[in-house]
């Protein structure tokens, strides 16, 4: 799931997979910014056929709460 | 009917793809909400619209301050896209209805409309040129006063209404500018999939992914039509497409067709074929079958809906598909990026496909025969911004157009040409002539001096304009009337003349009425006593014909680089000679009335 999750956050924000990591977050990743964050949430809601809650979808900018949330969802 | 691509997907297609080749298309955004996420989908329709978009948004909540903002509405802004949702506009109207006054709901749409109309000035004084596309409201999916709201003359439902329709009046009032229709969208995704209240709520972004996939689709689509990328004739194969079965084995009473079941299937896949035919689109046969058999069917089984009568061309042999559509193409003077190919075969819709990328095509696979209809009817690339006489009659004239082309087969070009009894008439537009004026420039690319894409006011302007003349060219001959053919402008620089536009349908070529044209727009010029006629070639993909035209007229050399084919004709020469013609009897009492401007 990290793997698809890393792919998918590549290619929402058209960032080379190899600069990022389970630590990537907003903080250190420039093209995340919350509208990009907007669009990269879409994408992961169609990948992974979850819906986010409501009170998830601004804590989750960054790879490791993406992932929790991914896993609850399911 | 064709599944949408999803965001990921869509980003996948765009992260891929190379933009060297195709144009720019800057797009400003002003919206009063949050609206960012819909830069994927638009750039992606853009892209198969062979365009690559570059977006400008507008500040949030800043819609009349950007319409203001040169630098948002800057001049090389090819469209403006406005998406003001009720919610935001006015909350008022779309969540609290009920408690509004009847003079509470009339000023509050007043509002609305005095706004988008300010808007709408402020846009247009920035940039003349740019299309300005509206997002209407969408009709609200839980009305105020529920299931028969939309029974009251004063419920929520029809006050929407009539504000969308007051406004599609306000936005014709401005050149080049168009509502989309957002129900076109809801109605498609439903009212629970419209909206994303969670981003409404954290984020004030009102509509859902799907919506903006819808949005961005409809504009891009919208722009297609307007660009004149529109498709002009749909190709037909027969077995398991107009009938179930193969008629050379099974017979014509063993082919499916009929009102039961399979048979109706292919049934409503003609209805669907004669509404397209209706609105002017050509419809053509293309088949592997002998071709008495087929016309046996057509003939003989009484249940077919499509006569021979509504087929403009017919390709029924044995002869690979490609070749066919080629001709098909050629015989109706069209280019093959105007066809859309139909076919049951996953072999020949990919033949097709990879001999000839620019034919649309549409694979109705056996085992969903029930959808064919809506899969055709789904199809947005034969849509129109408005229907004339002239697409009313486009079949017939067609189907003489081949009759035509066959008499060509038996003899020389001026003889064929005289034997036509052509009766050609060139005279000044009035206002009825508009819509076919507008939709003409819109749509003719291959004999167009210079492309230049007119909206219906732009054409009401130039009439009504002391700096312009309209002149037009209609043509009937012994099979029938071909309606108006061609659309010049002229426009007036003190006594000398350019021809800003000078155009004439596919469907009037090869009868050398070009010429005839040409000639009565100089003997006019003349008569008014102009100076000089300047005319300029723009050269396009696909209107070297007009080059050729232009070079066998004798206003340029056959080796002139296109930059070059400019002319300056003096009028006052008398030694200025149009070139004779006999071929055809003119009438050009249309262009001695006092009309001289």
């Amino acid at each position: 799931m990290e793997d698809k999750l890393l792919a998918l956050i590549s290619n929402a924000l058209n960032v080379p997979i190899e600069d990022l990591s389970l630590n990537s977050s907003s903080e250190n990743i420039a093209q995340w910014d919350s509208l990009a964050h907007m669009s990269l949430i879409f994408s992961v809601e169609d990948e992974f056929g979850i819906v986010i809650p409501d009170d998830k979808l601004m804590e989750t900018s960054d790879v490791r709460s993406l992932l929790t949330v991914i896993a609850d969802a399911k | 009917m064709e599944k949408d691509l999803s965001f990921g997907e869509m980003k996948k297609v765009l992260n891929a793809s190379s933009y060297d080749d195709l144009n720019t298309f800057n797009l400003t955004i002003l919206r009063n909400i949050v609206l960012d996420p819909i830069e994927t989908p638009a750039k992606y329709f853009a892209r198969q619209s062979g365009l690559r978009a570059e977006i400008v948004f507008g500040e949030y909540d800043n819609v009349f301050q950007d319409s203001l903002d040169s630098k948002k509405i800057a001049e090389g802004t090819d469209a403006v896209l406005i998406v003001t949702p009720l919610h935001a506009l006015s909350p008022k109207l779309a969540s609290s209805f009920s408690t509004l006054s009847e003079t509470d709901v009339i000023d509050e749409c007043a509002y609305v409309k005095e706004f988008i109309s300010s808007v709408l000035a402020n846009i247009r004084t920035l940039n003349r040129e740019a299309y300005i596309f509206m997002l209407s409201f969408e009709s609200p999916y839980l009305p105020s006063m529920g299931i028969h709201d939309w029974r009251m003359a004063r419920g929520q439902l029809r006050t929407i209404e009539e504000l969308n329709a007051d406004i599609a009046l306000l936005a014709g009032q401005f050149s080049n500018t168009y509502c989309l229709n957002a129900n076109q969208i809801l109605n498609k995704i439903g009212g629970d999939d419209f909206y994303d209240w969670r981003y409404w709520h954290v984020a004030r972004a009102l509509y859902s992914r799907q919506t903006l996939i819808g949005v961005s689709r409809l504009l891009f689509d919208s722009l297609d039509i307007l660009l004149g990328k529109t498709k002009k004739c749909l190709v037909l194969d027969c077995d398991n497409t107009l009938w179930g079965g193969v008629v050379g084995e099974d017979s014509l009473s063993g082919i499916k067709l009929g009102s039961d079941y399979p048979g109706s299937c292919y049934l409503a896949f003609q209805e669907a074929v004669l509404e397209l035919y209706h609105q002017g689109v050509i419809i053509a046969l293309c088949s592997k079958n002998n071709e008495e058999d087929v016309v046996e069917v057509f003939d003989n089984h009484p249940a077919m809906l499509i006569k021979l009568e509504h087929i403009a061309v017919k390709k029924i042999n044995w002869i690979d598909k490609v070749s066919n559509l080629q001709d098909i193409a050629m015989q109706l003077n069209l280019s093959v990026d105007s066809l859309v190919f139909v076919d049951d075969s996953r072999y020949e819709i990919e033949l097709v496909e990879s001999k000839l990328p620019q034919v649309r095509t549409l694979w109705l696979d056996n085992s969903e025969s029930v959808v064919s209809a809506q899969k055709l009817r789904s199809l947005r690339c034969f849509d129109k911004m408005t229907l004339t006489d002239e697409d009313r009659k486009r079949g017939k004239m067609y189907q003489a157009h081949t009759k035509r082309v066959e008499m060509t087969q038996a003899t020389n070009i001026d003889d064929y040409l005289s034997s036509l009894n052509m009766q050609v008439s060139v005279f000044l537009s009035t206002p009825v002539d508009i819509p076919r004026l507008a939709q003409q420039t819109q749509k003719t690319n291959q004999f167009n001096l210079s492309t230049k894409r007119y909206t219906e006011n732009d054409i009401r302007s130039f009439i009504d304009s002391q700096e312009f003349d309209v002149v037009a060219v209609k043509v009937k001959d012994r099979f029938g009337d071909l309606g108006i053919v061609g659309t010049a402008i002229l426009q007036y620089l003190g006594r000398d003349v350019v021809l800003d536009t000078f155009l004439l349908s596919c469907r009037a070529l090869g009868r050398k009425l070009e010429f005839v044209f040409l000639n009565e727009i100089l003997a006019y010029c003349k008569r008014h006593r102009r100076n000089t006629l300047t005319i300029n070639y723009v050269p396009t993909r696909k209107n070297v014909q007009v080059r050729e035209f232009l070079i066998e007229y004798g206003l340029g050399e056959a080796e002139a680089e296109d930059q070059d084919l400019r002319s300056e004709i003096q009028l006052n020469i008398e030694s200025v000679v149009t070139l004779a013609l006999d071929s055809c009897e003119i009438d050009n009492s249309g262009l001695h009335s006092d009309g001289s401007k």
